[in-house]
Formats: structure tokens, sequence, C-alpha cells
């Protein structure tokens, strides 16, 4: 890609992180289901790796859409479909997982994603908002609207029955672990690099040649191999698809995790993924507002911690480490 | 730094697999079984969302029913642990709830949910792992290849519901209907239900209108109502769907002049509908409060209900606690606590009188079979919790299928739905 | 099939759609002020709806008179609306980053709906119409029932008032040129951000009135605000971004194309409006009525 020296002065944004972050998150994953519950924990890997790819659009490249519950869906109804259906394998199931919902983002994008930022938010609502309603009534035969994909048969992968719960955990765990470290070396890679430039300045990229277009573009595809893998995934894990996973509140959730987490940090969905899903899992057991202490804590974070919790404490960290220098 | 990186790797990987392998090991002795001195029974309801005032009474009538069994010395000598959880309504979170409950609660039982959709998930999530599971709800779960052993519903089949108020309808009021209906597959059933009942007791069918859920403004609709003039409209939904309607169908004079019959409604809708759910307005529910004035079970659910919370229960809070009873009587009644099978087995056929007049629990499919309840509006003159009257209570034996016709999902399979 | 309904039908689906366009008009134009002058997209907006018509219920219950409570309920709303804009919106202008309001609104979307479920329960708040606009106006075959008459009479008058105040008046001018060229206003001598403030106040409280008008309809309920945000989204796009003609443009277009969805094929009426935001997105991006540059 050319001479790329020039955009990489760029200050804040990550450099990517050392691999003893990587390893460090991955044993973390590993021991997770020792701290808190099997379903739990396993929720949480799937939407780090919802997450990855949403934070990859969001955090890296700074298109924000609100209708990634579309692909997230789509994936699992892909792979719901196949399951029942076809009695796919789960291997399969994921793939078609995957296939579908970048098909979706290639339409979308080519449409879409010219689109100034706020524009572009809103238009991925409306066609995450159609696909939910489609889904609900014209395509119910399909579908099953309301009720969900049901009948959908037990896992086995390899003959390990994906029914058991850790069984389940692990499996998922695998694929999360591939997707940390492909992640991680995206983010090295100069595409990657490109991509913390892009953001810190558009313009700037778009004066050095680059076609900001197709950047934003790429990276919504590859969003949605995330999403649509995490969906798929999804389904393996509850054996069943909701029409909620189409819902805009599933977008706004991840949304909210994101920014949580600390959008661009590489550990930002992991952390958001966690918080939200713990926050959300602890506060019901207390009051069934959990709404109202999530949005303030989220109102609270815009206001005061724009780069959420990672974003906060690499600032501090970094704040910290020249304090030092100087001294 | 290269040898460095990989050796990390090594260790990492050792470490995996070595995990790994004790927890499979772990895994190989399954461990559900009941502790020594407690049942753990756990329950799901929609604590959040918008019928979060449905799931407390869920909530609430189960905590009544606990306690009181608790207090005679629980089943067979446990005392019984009761753990809930919030659904939020969301089938996903319905599921994570119970794989919590039964995978990290250990709980022998699962009870609840409201939404018929989720219990289809539940009842086969329960089936999968051989939990007996209660369902609180309308459900459709006891029809066809949803059937299974470790599944029983305790509110009625929807086409129930629809064959009570139909027959009321055309017994007391007239013969030409037209519908809104709800555009999801509860819906559909309770229109399935009038058609058939339609069919059968000469009912004029005039129109049907299907609207999606969420529907704010029903105004659109009821041009086409007024226009086929009938004798009453049917209600096929629930909620904020149903005030919505009704508060337009009274703004548009409609309450004034025909008769307007709710399949299925609520005490909180018809206090949230206000004056408008008048004398002309009519509703099914599967427990009204003023049962107490026939039956002294229903007075004294109602008013140890009342003495506990303030409020009287919906119909949601008599399933709930009718449901947990039975759970429990049929432990009882089987002598386990362990065999799954053998409890469910003692569930079937069971006969009980507890919060109306006398009940069973059908062994075929595992559906109460209980009346349905008919109520009408009092429009200004309702007060506090005066909210209706009686005017009908339909039994149970009457509005459900033969068994042999609920397996096949007969005759309602056959029903064609309009356009 | 359009052969066997009686035209008297198709005029009243029409009339109703307009009445349901109304509605619209009035959430969408109070985003379209929003956005055009502090650039900012409300997520909240349905939220404020709703805080609207809660606020017209305990007008009602105080009061006794609709009329009173409508005029209470957007007065109540605006200032809500401007404490919420100079405490958790203004910090971030200065942040340059157009997503950070948004989503800020989208938190409150999500928390204030609670918070009122905590306040006034779970069970919503019925709100009666009033008397004095119940039944119908009979004309020729035709039955207007008088409360549809109402919206579409009195959003017509708002919407000339706000006209009025925008073209004649100074603050008018000053908002206007404040949507225009806010730098420019602002080395004029203008407290541009009191301007801000008094926008954001009117845009709510536009939101406000729409949810008033709508609670004798659907009754007060916490979470009614969602699908209202959803529907102020649509008619702004379709109308254009900034555009108050084409609010109201938009405001009626998408209530009549709803109305005669749900007439033809129910099951499509949801999908209707979305799929007229995303055709306009894509073939005219700035709206029926929005100008280039804004998308």
């Amino acid at each position: 890609m050319g001479n790329q020296n020039g955009l990489l002065t760029c200050k804040g944004g990550e450099p990517a992180p050392r691999p003893t972050i990587v390893a460090g998150t991955v044993a973390f994953l590993l021991f997770l289901p020792l701290a808190i519950s099997v379903p739990l924990a396993t929720e949480i890997l799937i939407w780090t790796i919802f997450g990855l790819g949403f934070n990859i659009l969001l955090g890296y490249t700074g298109v924000l859409s609100f209708g990634h519950a579309a692909y997230f869906g789509l994936g699992a109804y892909a792979a719901g479909l196949a399951f029942r259906y076809w009695h796919a394998s789960v291997l399969t199931g994921i793939a078609l997982g995957i296939i579908g919902p970048m098909l979706l983002a290639c339409f979308i994008g080519a449409l879409a994603i010219r689109r100034r930022g706020v524009y572009f938010a809103m238009i991925s609502l409306a066609f995450g908002q159609m696909l939910y309603f489609m889904a609900l009534s014209p395509l119910k035969h399909i579908t099953r609207g309301e009720d969900g994909l049901t009948h959908i048969p037990v896992m086995t992968f390899f003959s390990i029955s994906l029914n058991k719960p850790l069984y389940l955990y692990y499996f998922i765990f695998v694929i999360t672990a591939v997707m940390l470290f492909l992640t991680w070396r995206f983010l090295q890679s100069p595409f990657g690099k490109l991509l913390q430039a892009f953001r810190e300045n558009e313009e700037r990229a778009k004066a050095c040649g680059y076609n900001t277009t197709l950047i934003k573009f790429f990276s919504l595809v590859v969003s949605a191999f995330y999403a649509g893998l995490a969906g798929a995934l999804n389904t393996v894990y509850l054996g069943y698809v909701p029409l909620t996973t189409l819902f805009w509140l599933t977008s706004g959730t991840m949304v909210m995790m994101t920014i949580l987490g600390g959008r661009g940090t590489f550990l930002g969905p992991l952390v958001g993924a966690g918080v939200f899903l713990f926050l959300q899992n602890t506060i019901s057991l207390f009051t069934p507002r959990w709404e109202l202490i999530v949005g303030s804590i989220f109102v609270v974070i815009i206001l005061l911690f724009p780069a959420g919790i990672m974003g906060t404490i690499q600032e501090k960290v970094a704040a910290f480490r020249m304090a030092r220098q100087k001294t | 730094m290269r040898k460095k990186k990989l050796s990390r790797l090594i260790v990492l990987a050792v470490m995996t697999l070595s995990f790994m392998g004790l927890n499979l090991f772990a895994i190989g002795t399954d461990s559900l079984h009941a502790q020594d001195k407690t049942i753990k029974y756990g329950t799901m309801h929609p604590l959040t969302g918008v019928y979060a005032v449905l799931g407390r009474d869920q909530m609430r009538a189960t905590e009544m029913a606990v306690d009181e069994w608790n207090a005679k010395g629980g089943v067979l000598g446990h005392k019984i642990e009761w753990i809930h959880r919030d659904d939020q309504l969301n089938g996903a979170v319905a599921l994570r709830r119970a794989k919590e409950l039964v995978e990290e609660e250990k709980c022998d039982f699962i009870g609840g949910t409201l939404s018929g959709s989720i219990s289809l998930a539940m009842n086969e999530f329960a089936c999968k792992n051989q939990i007996p599971y209660v369902a609180y709800c309308m459900s459709d779960m006891v029809l066809g290849s949803d059937q299974c052993k470790y599944g029983a519903s305790f509110m009625v089949v929807p086409y129930s519901a629809s064959l009570a108020v139909s027959k009321y309808a055309f017994e007391n009021v007239g013969k030409r209907w037209f519908s809104i209906t709800a555009d999801y597959r509860w819906g559909h059933s309770l229109l399935e239900g009038w058609l058939w009942q339609s069919d059968q007791m000469g009912g004029e069918f005039l129109g049907n209108v299907y609207a999606p859920l969420g529907t704010t403004d029903f105004s659109t609709y009821y041009a086409k109502i007024m226009a086929a003039n009938p004798d009453f409209i049917v209600m096929n939904n629930l909620g904020a769907d149903q005030t919505a309607a009704i508060k337009q169908a009274a703004e548009l004079g409609l309450t004034k002049r025909m008769k307007v019959f709710c399949t299925k409604t609520a005490m909180h809708t018809i206090k949230e509908i206000g004056d408008a759910y008048n004398e002309n307005v009519m509703g099914g529910m599967t427990f009204f409060w003023k049962l107490s004035e026939k039956y002294d079970t229903s007075k004294k659910f109602v008013d140890n209900f009342m003495k506990r919370y303030g409020a009287p229960p919906e119909q949601d809070g008599d399933c709930g606690y009718v449901a947990t009873n039975l759970l429990f009587m049929a432990i009882e009644k089987a002598g386990t606590v362990t065999d799954k099978e053998k409890i469910m087995d003692a569930l079937e056929d069971l006969h009980f009188t507890l919060t109306k007049g006398p009940e069973y629990i059908r062994g075929c499919d595992h559906q109460r079979v209980q009346s349905y309840v008919i109520v009408k509006g009092k429009g200004k003159k309702a007060k506090d919790w005066d909210i209706a009257d009686i005017v009908a209570e339909v039994p149970g034996e009457s509005i459900i299928m033969s068994c042999e016709d609920n397996a096949k999902k007969l005759p309602f399979i056959n029903v064609k739905l309009p356009k | 099939m359009f052969a066997d309904i009686p035209w008297t039908v198709i005029v009243l689906q029409l009339f109703f759609g307009l009445a349901l366009g109304s509605i619209y008009v009035l959430l969408a134009s109070g985003m379209s002020i929003i956005f055009g002058l502090l650039g900012v997209v409300n997520f909240a907006h349905g939220t404020f709806a709703m805080l609207g018509a809660y606020a017209v219920f305990i007008a009602i219950s105080l009061s006794g008179n609709f009329f009173v409570g409508i005029v209470s309920a957007i007065i109540i709303v605006a200032v809500i609306g401007a404490v919420t804009e100079f405490f958790l919106l203004k910090p971030l202008y200065v942040k340059k980053d157009e997503l950070l309001p948004l989503l800020l609104t989208f938190g409150l979307s999500v928390a204030v709906p609670d918070f009122m479920k905590i306040v006034f329960g779970l069970i919503g708040k019925p709100v009666s119409y009033p008397e004095s606009l119940s039944g119908a106006m009979l004309v020729g075959p035709f039955i207007f029932p008088n409360y549809r008459l109402f919206i579409i009479i009195f959003t017509l008058a708002i919407l000339t008032f706000l006209w009025l105040f925008l073209k004649k008046s100074d603050l008018g001018m000053i908002i206007r040129a404040a949507t225009q060229e806010s730098e420019m206003v602002q080395m004029l001598g203008v407290n541009v951000s009191r301007i801000w403030t008094i926008g954001f106040s009117i845009g709510v409280g536009l939101a406000a009135l729409a949810g008033a008008v709508a609670a004798p309809m659907m009754s007060a309920t916490p979470d009614m605000g969602v699908e209202m945000t959803m529907v102020a989204f649509v008619v702004t796009v379709v109308g254009g971004l900034g555009s108050l003609g084409g609010a109201i443009v938009g405001g009626l277009f998408i209530g009549l194309v709803v109305a005669v969805a749900a007439f033809i094929a129910g099951e499509y009426a949801n999908v209707s409006m979305y799929f007229c935001m995303a055709v306009i997105l894509l073939v005219r991006p700035r709206g029926l009525f929005g100008e280039i540059g804004r998308e």
C-alpha cells in the first residue's frame, strides 16, 4: 500500500497490543467458567466475537452502524435453518451463518457506505428494522415469526455433544481464541494500521490517495463476518433462534458494549461484553430496573469517559508513563 | 523473542488441554440430583418489559404457594428452595436463565414464562434435558409434535379462549362478526378458534384485519369495520395493542353502538383503558377475583393474595399458584423427588380443587382443564379493582378438544385463515 | 380488489392517514429543528413524546381540562428538554464528534422509560378524550371523528405558528441563521449556545405535543416512545434532515403510506415505512426537501 510513514505518525489510537496481553486474555477466558456461570460466560464469548468485528467498524474505522443486529440475526437464522431443515453439521451451519451476512453487508455497503456518519447510522437502523419486520410477518413461514426457530437438533462436534454446557463453552472458546488472534494480526497488518490513521483523519487519508469508501466498505464486510459468526454460534448455544436477535435493541446493546468497553481498543469488546452482561445479570437479581442503571451508566460514560473503560485506562497509563519520562 | 513466544504458546496449549481434560472428566459424572434436604424450583418471569405487571403476579403467586408448602413442612419432608429470574420477555434471555437454573443452580424443576412462544422453547429445553417444566402461560406446547413428557401447561390452549368467548357471543349477542387479529401465531390461533366455532354455530364472518404487533393506530381498520356493520367486533390481541384498539373504538363511537369481545383480556388492560371499557366491552380470562363470590376456594386464594400483596391476583397469578401447587402435589403423589418420570406420571389425570371449581390435568397432553371466565366492563362505574362483572364461566370440558385431536392439531389445522 | 370497496371507505382511510400523518409531522418537525440547528440526532425523541403523554395525564388530573393539559405538557417537557440540553448535550459539542450526542440520547432512551416505571408504575395511565371533541362530524356519507379532525387542524395551526415564528420574529430569524451558519452568527455577537438550548426545547416540545395528542388513543405507557422515535427518524430522513417543509410533506406521506399499507396488506404496514426510508436514502439521500451537503 505504498509509503505509509507519514500516516504512521498518528497520535492517540492504540498500537497493536503486545503478545502477553493477547495470551493473557486467552488464559483469562480459559478459566472464566470457574468464576461465573457457564451460560453467562458463553454469552460473553459470543458477544466478544460480535464486538471484535463491530469495533473494527466503529472503533477503528469510525463508522457507526445501528443495524448490526441484521447481520447477527441473519447469521443466527441461516445457521438455524441449515441445522433444522438440512441437518447440516456444526461447521457447515456456521459457514452459512457467515456467508449470508457478508453478502448482505456487500449489498448495504454498496448502496449506502458513502453516506455521512449519522446518515449511515440511520440507514443501517432502517435496514435492521426492515429485516426484523420482514421476519416477523411476511416471512414468517420461514422464520416462524415471533415464535422464533425451534426444533433445532442438538449439535455434535466430532461426536462430542454440544448440549453439555462446558463442552459448548470450550468449543466456542477455541473459536473465540482464534478470532482474537486473527484480529490481533489484522490490526498489526498494514491495513490495520491504515484503519487507525483513517480514523484519526479521514481527510488526510483521502489526500494521500486512499479510497476511503473502499476502506469503509471493507470494514463493514469484515464486521459482518464477525457478526454472522457470533449469530451462528448463538444458535448453537441456544438451540433456538429468537426473533429478538434481529431487533434493534440487539444492535443497541452492541453499541453500548463497544462504547462501554472502549472503542478502538483491542480489549474493548471483551471488557464491554463482560461488564454489560455481568451488570445486566447481577442487577436483575436485585431489581428489575437494570435498564435504568445501565442506561444511566452509559450516559455518564459518554459524558465523562467517552473512551470507555479500556480507553480511559490506556490514557491514564500513557499519561503516567509520560509523566514518568519527564522526571 | 521468538523462542519465548513459542514456549509461551506451548505452555498455554498444554494448560488448555489439561484443563479441558479435567473438566471433561468432571462433566462425565452427571450431577443433576436433588440435594439431600432441599428441592430446588426455578422460575422465570418477565419482570422487565411491557408485561412486567403480569410477570410480577406470576412471581408473587409462586412465592405464596412455596411459602404455604414450606409452612406445612415442605414436600415429602424436603424444604423447597425457590429461585426466580427475569426473562425480560426475551427468548434468548429466557433460555440463558433456564440454562443457569438447570446447569448452575441445579434446579430440579423449572416453571414460568408469560410468552407462548418462549414456552415452546422452554418446553423443548425441558425435554432435551429431562427436567419437568410447568408453563404459566397460554401455550400451544400441548399440540402436535410439541407435546413432550416433561412439559405441562397451566393456562388454556389459545383456541379454548376462542371457543368459550365465541359460543357466548353467538348465543347472546348476534351472528355477524368482524375481527382484529394481532399478526402472530397466538393471534392466529385465536382466530382459528373463532372461525371454526362460527362455522359450527351459524355465525356470519364479515372479515378480519391483521394488525402487526405494536400497532398503535387502529383507525384505518375501524373504517373497514364500520362499513361492514357487524353485531360485534372480536379483538384477538392483548396488552398495549388491546388498549389502543379499545380506546380508539370508543373514540369512534363504536363501543356505544355495538359489542366488543376481547378473546383474552386482563385486569391491568381494563384499568389502563379506563372508562372506554364499558358495558358493551367483554373479555375473557382464566381467572377473575370476583369468582370469590362463587367459590370458597377462590375467596381463600384471593384473600390470601390480597393480604400479602395488597391487590387481587391477575389470571397469571392464579396460573402460577396452581402450577406450583400441582407440581408439589404430583411429587407427593409419586412419593419420590428424584424420579422425574414418575412425577410426571403422577401429574397425569391429577384432580384438584384449588382456586376455582374442580379441575384436573389431562393425562394425554398435560393440559390443565379449567373454566374460562367472561367479564363485562363497567365504564365510568369502575372503582379501584371493581372494574368488571362476571357474565359467564364456561366449563373447561366444553372448550378443549379430544386427546387425539390435540395430538393432530385438529380441527384447527384445517381452518383456512383469511388473507 | 378496489372495486368492491366503497369509495367512502377509501376517503375515510385517507382521512385517517392524514390524522396519523399529522402526529408524525409534529414528531418529525421537532427532530428536524434539532438536527438542523444543533446537528444532533435525537435518539430520545420518542422518549420526550412519552414524557409529553405522561405530562398531559398529570395536567388533566390536576386541572380537569384537556387543553390546559396539552399546553402544560408542552411547557413541562420543553423545560426538561432545556435542562437536558444544557447539562448533558452541551458538554459534548466541544468534542466535535457528531456520534456522541446521538449515543447520549440513545442512553437516555434506555434509562428514562425505566425511570418512569419506577415513578408511575408498570400499568399505563389512561387519558380520556375530551368531551368537547367526542363524537363525529357527519358530512354526507362520511363520518369524521372529531378528535381526528382536531388533530389535523391543531397541527396545521401549530405549523403555521411555527412558520410565522421562524420567518417573522427576531428569534426565529436568528434560529434560521444559526441553522445555516452557526459560526457566523456567533461572530455577530449572538449567544449561539442559548439559541441551541431554545431550539432543542422547541424540538422536544413538538415531540411532547405529539405524545400528548396521541395519549387518548393509546394511553400513556413508559415504552410508547420507542416506536415514535423510529417514526420520527423515518419521516425526517424521507423529508430531509433539517427541513421543516420536508418534515411536513414526509410526515403526511408516511402517514398515508402506512394507512394504505395497513388497509391493503396489514403485515407489510411496518415494513412499508422503512422501505420508503431506505429507497429515499439510496435514491435521494438528502430527502425530498433536504439540502445537499448535509448527507
